[in-house]
Formats: C-alpha cells, structure tokens, sequence
C-alpha cells in the first residue's frame, strides 16, 4: 500500500460522521411513499387495460338484446315496469374480472365502468360537476350497468328540478330511440337474498338499465338505502355530443 | 400448511431490519458519505433511498446470510446511477489553501484528509466506488469486483486510474513519496 493509499485510508475512516437520528422514520416514511405510489401506479395500469377491454363488452352488451343479457330477468327489459324491485339478477352478464376498480361506487352499488367512461360522479369528486346545468342540445341516451350487492336495497332517484333534461330508462336496448317521456324518474334496484351463490360478476345482482340526458347538462340525482339516513348524490352528465356511453 | 407463518416472519423481517440499521447505519452513512463526495444531504437521501428498497426485500435479502455486503452493493450502485443521472456534475475546484496541507501537526493532518477526502469526490462515481470499497470497506480486488459486478482486472485499471487521478489533483504535497515520480516532496 503506497502512502497516498495508506492516507486515503485513514482520511476515509476519519471521515465517519454520525447518521441522521430519524433514518429509520425516514425510511418507513419513504416506504410508505413507495407503496402509495406503486398502488397509484397499478390503479392507472388496471384502469388502462379496463379502457380497453371495456369498449367490446359494453359493445357486446348493447348489440346483445337484453334477454341475452338478462335471460330470466323480464323486470329490466325495456318494455318492463318501472320499477324492478324485488328483481334478481345474480349471473346476468359476465363483465370483467377487474370491473370494481373502473366502476364507481355509491352505497351498496356500483355504476359499472362509470371512473372510466364517466357518466355519473359522486357529488363533491374533483373531477365531477359541482352544480346542475340543464343542457340545450338534444337529448342523448345511454345503457348504464349497475350492480347491487347481494341483500342490499337503493333507490335511484332524479333530482326534481332536473326531470326536465334527465330520466332513467328501465332498462335498454341498442337501436330503440328513446325520449325524455320514456324514461323515469325513479328506479328501485334490489340484491339477490344474502345466501345466492354469486354470480359471475360476485355477490351482486345485475341491471342493465340507461337513461336519457339532454346533451350538455349535469343532472342530480340521488342513491338512498333502508339503512341510510342521508341519501348519495350523484351527478350524470353528459357535455357534448356523442357523451354516451 | 394451514397456519400462516408469512405474518411471523413479517414482525421478524421489521424487526431484523430495525437490528441491522441500527447496528450498521453508521458504517452504511459514512460510505454513503464518502461515495456522494461528503454531501450530507445526498448522503441521507441515497442511504434512505437505499435502506427502503432493501426493507421492501429484506427477508429474500436475509435469505442469502449477513445482509450488509448486498445492502453496500446497493448502495454503491445508486450511487453510480445518481451520478449518471445527474450527468452535469460540479467540479469543486480546490481551494488554494486546501493544496498546501502543513506538515506533521494535527491542523497539516486534518487539512491533508480534507484534500483528499475532496479530491476523491471530483472522481467520477466508478472510481470513486473502487476506492471506498478498497479503503474504506477494506475489501479486496475480487470482493471489490464481485460487489461492482465487473472484473479484478477492471477493478485494477480503475482503481490505477483513481489514485493517478488523485496524486494529480492533490499534487505532490500530500504524496512524501511521490519523489519517485521526480517531484520533491515539500519537506
């Protein structure tokens, strides 16, 4: 070892200063960071790939008639009653096996694939509307798939002030023409009974269901259980033409 | 097969992980030190950079036996990568006063480590490894390569390359010896 050598040494062991005394906070502290991060991260991916698959399976749930889709379900074919409580649809339709993560929850339903294609928001979320607008183009419609935990009950309902410019339609079918004095203005879905076996989408029950909006408008409307005492408000929208899902 | 020894194991890799950094994390700044050319700021946040992908994989890590060669060899590793990252990398030119270390008193000893410990941070990160892994982790040529994952022969030639870099920097005032390269030590 030469004496540059024997100096580095001895100059680098020298050197030792003390670590910091929350390196092991920190170190949690970033690890925490890092998983949020990676969950973001595979939330995104998943939410690519559902941007993708989902096209061809509401595609072939709209071509599909709805006794495809709902084989025994005459309660939410478009020519049902307008109200299909007490319905149950454990195994109408198979969507994707990620469909929760594109969906968009409100009590015990699910708005299938509506983070994706957004035609409805929790009121108050960053990237809905904040308030009403009644629209002034023509009416739109689109098919909405909402699953219902098994046992759960809710009922949608459309804001009074915009039963002008919004209803749902019990039920869809690709091809129909539908209007505003189609629709209505208040749904009851129910969950198949606690102990049927799930189906392939899970413990809920499926409604293929759409509604009619009039183009460029935010419509309020509400999700209430039995068990809550302050319903869900949610917002459809549809901004410009072409909005449907 | 029915119980779920993962969560055991999980209290046990924290808890081991939680042993390690407080038994070597001095050890662990200190290169991190010496590898960032004695920026504290950069030394912290590598080492943490560093210690928090090693929890993420700490009980495969301690599969392999004592933890502390992989986690050096991570270190060095970002460290090289945070250089090459940051490709535009400061000279610090030496200070005028800093080239002409005293001799034989403390302030000329602490002054020459100072010239030095300076000068291997103006060498480039691959250098700068070979050297603390050498001087610093005392670690042989072939420990050295293996830990670089290159060859003893590369280690060689940097190494070589390091400390030819360095004489010139420091000049002959810190190399006594260097008289036999023709240059008069200051005496």
């Amino acid at each position: 070892m030469s004496d540059l050598e024997r100096r580095l040494h001895a100059a680098m062991l020298a050197a030792a200063e003390r670590p910091p005394a929350n390196l092991l906070q920190e170190v949690r502290r970033r690890h925490r960071r890092h998983v949020r991060r990676v969950s973001a991260a595979c939330a995104a991916v998943v939410a690519a790939a559902l941007a993708i698959a989902v096209p061809p399976v509401t595609h072939a749930l709209r071509t599909a008639p709805p006794p495809q889709i709902h084989p025994a379900g005459p309660a939410i074919t478009p020519t049902a009653p307008a109200n299909p409580a007490g319905s149950c649809q454990p195994d109408a339709g198979a969507l994707t096996a990620t469909w929760r993560d594109g969906s968009l929850q409100a009590g015990p339903i699910w708005f299938a694939y509506a983070r994706i294609q957004g035609y409805v928001h929790l009121s108050g979320a960053p990237d809905g509307p904040r308030s009403a607008h009644r629209g002034t183009g023509q009416v739109a419609t689109g098919v909405m798939i909402v699953e219902v935990g098994y046992g759960s009950r809710a009922v949608l309902t459309v804001a009074p002030g915009a039963r002008t410019y919004f209803r749902f339609l019990n039920g869809f079918a690709k091809g129909s023409s539908y209007s505003l004095a189609d629709g209505v203005d208040s749904l009851t879905l129910a969950g198949c009974p606690p102990g049927t076996p799930p189906g392939d989408n899970g413990r809920v029950s499926d409604y293929y269901l759409g509604f009619v909006i009039r183009i460029g408008s935010d419509a309020p409307a509400e999700v209430s259980t039995p068990a809550s005492t302050r319903p869900i408000q949610v917002f459809f929208t549809c901004l410009r033409p072409g909005c449907e899902t | 097969m029915g119980d779920r020894p993962d969560v055991v194991d999980s209290e046990e890799a924290i808890a081991s992980f939680e042993d390690f950094v407080d038994g070597s994390s001095a050890r662990l700044f200190t290169m991190a030190l010496l590898l960032t050319g004695r920026q504290r700021p950069d030394a912290e946040d590598l080492l943490q950079g560093v210690l928090e992908r090693a929890y993420s994989r700490w009980r495969r890590i301690c599969r392999n036996g004592d933890p502390e060669p992989y986690v050096r060899q991570m270190l060095v590793h970002a460290s090289v990568d945070r250089w090459r990252r940051r490709r535009r990398h400061r000279e610090e030119p030496l200070a005028a006063t800093a080239a002409s270390p005293a001799t034989g008193d403390q302030a000329g000893e602490i002054a020459d480590r100072d010239l030095l410990l300076r000068a291997l941070a103006m060498l480039p990160a691959g250098q700068r490894a070979v050297l603390v892994l050498r001087y610093f982790c005392d670690l042989s040529e072939a420990q050295t390569a293996a830990t670089l994952g290159c060859s003893v022969g590369s280690v060689k030639k940097q190494a070589s390359r390091a400390l030819a870099s360095m004489r010139a920097i420091v000049g002959p005032a810190v190399e006594p010896e260097s008289s036999t390269s023709g240059n008069e030590a200051v005496s």
